[in-house]
C-alpha cells in the first residue's frame, strides 16, 4: 500500500494520465513532460487515521499545458474530495488497494518557476487520509 | 483549590508542531528545486538533501562530487581562461521564494 502510487492509478484510471508516460510516482530528477508526485515529510498519525502529505508538479510542452494537466487533476480531487473511496490496487507494482482513502485539496495552482530549459513548472498540494 | 496549569505541555506541543511545519517546508524547497534544477546528468538533481544544522533544517545542493552546484545555480564563467559563460538558473532561489509566497497555513495544515 502506498497511497500516492495509488492515487496515479486512480488518475490513470479517470484518463487523466498513464503511469509511468505522464504520471510519474518520485522521479522528479526525470526531466520529461508530464505529472510528478512527491510525499512531502513522514506520514501523521492520528487515532486510526494516517495522513499522507504530497505536492504534484506539471511540466508541460509549453506554459499552458503543464497548467491545464494540474487544473483537470485539481477538478477531479475537488469531484471526490466531499467522498470516501478506494484508491486502486497498482499491478504493475504490487501495490494493494487502499479503502476507505480521502482526498484533499489544499492550495490551488502555484507557479513554482522555469526549469533549466525554460519551461514553466506548475504545483498543486494535497492530502490522502486512509 | 488551585488551577494546574498546562503551558508546559503546550508549549512542547507547538514546538513539536513547528519542528513538523519545517520539516514539510524544508521537503517542499527541496522538490522544487529538484524539479527545476538542470538534469543534463541528473547528478546535480540527485544530490539535493535536508541536513540538520544547529537544530534547524537547511536544503542543500552541491558537495565534492558536484561541485558545479554552486555556478549552475549563481551563474559565472569557469573553465579554461574562464572563457565558459554559464548563466544562473537559480533552482533553489525560485524553489525557496515560491514556498515563501504561499500562505504558511497550507503548511501548518500539512502538520497538523
Amino acid at each position: 500500500m502506498i497511497p500516492t502510487l495509488n492515487f496515479l492509478q486512480l488518475l490513470q484510471d479517470n484518463n487523466l494520465g498513464v503511469l509511468d508516460e505522464d504520471l510519474f510516482w518520485q522521479e522528479l530528477a526525470l526531466g520529461e513532460t508530464g505529472v510528478y508526485i512527491a510525499d512531502i515529510g513522514a506520514p501523521i498519525t492520528r487515532g486510526s487515521r494516517i495522513t499522507y502529505n504530497f505536492e504534484m508538479y506539471a511540466r508541460g510542452e509549453d506554459k499552458v499545458d503543464g497548467y491545464q494537466r494540474l487544473q483537470a487533476i485539481l477538478a477531479f480531487m475537488y469531484q471526490i474530495y466531499s467522498t470516501t473511496c478506494t484508491l486502486p490496487p497498482v499491478p504493475k507494482y504490487d501495490a494493494l488497494a487502499v479503502p476507505k482513502a480521502t482526498i484533499k485539496p489544499l492550495s490551488t495552482i502555484t507557479t513554482v518557476g522555469l526549469d533549466a530549459e525554460d519551461r514553466n513548472i506548475y504545483s498543486i498540494s494535497g492530502q490522502i487520509i486512509t | 483549590m488551585g488551577v494546574a496549569s498546562r503551558m508546559k505541555q503546550w508549549v512542547s506541543g507547538q514546538v513539536v508542531l513547528f519542528d513538523r511545519v519545517e520539516e514539510v517546508m524544508s521537503g517542499v524547497v527541496l522538490m522544487r528545486g529538484i524539479i527545476t534544477s538542470p538534469k543534463k546528468s541528473r547528478d546535480l538533481s540527485n544530490n539535493g538533501r535536508v541536513e540538520m544544522k544547529d537544530g534547524h533544517r537547511t536544503v542543500k545542493f552541491g558537495d565534492d562530487s558536484v561541485p558545479y552546484a554552486r555556478i549552475q545555480e549563481l551563474g559565472g564563467d569557469t573553465g579554461r581562461n574562464y572563457a565558459t559563460h554559464i548563466i544562473g538558473k537559480h533552482y533553489l532561489q525560485q524553489s525557496g521564494d515560491s514556498v515563501k509566497k504561499e500562505n504558511p497555513k497550507k503548511f501548518v495544515d500539512m502538520s497538523l
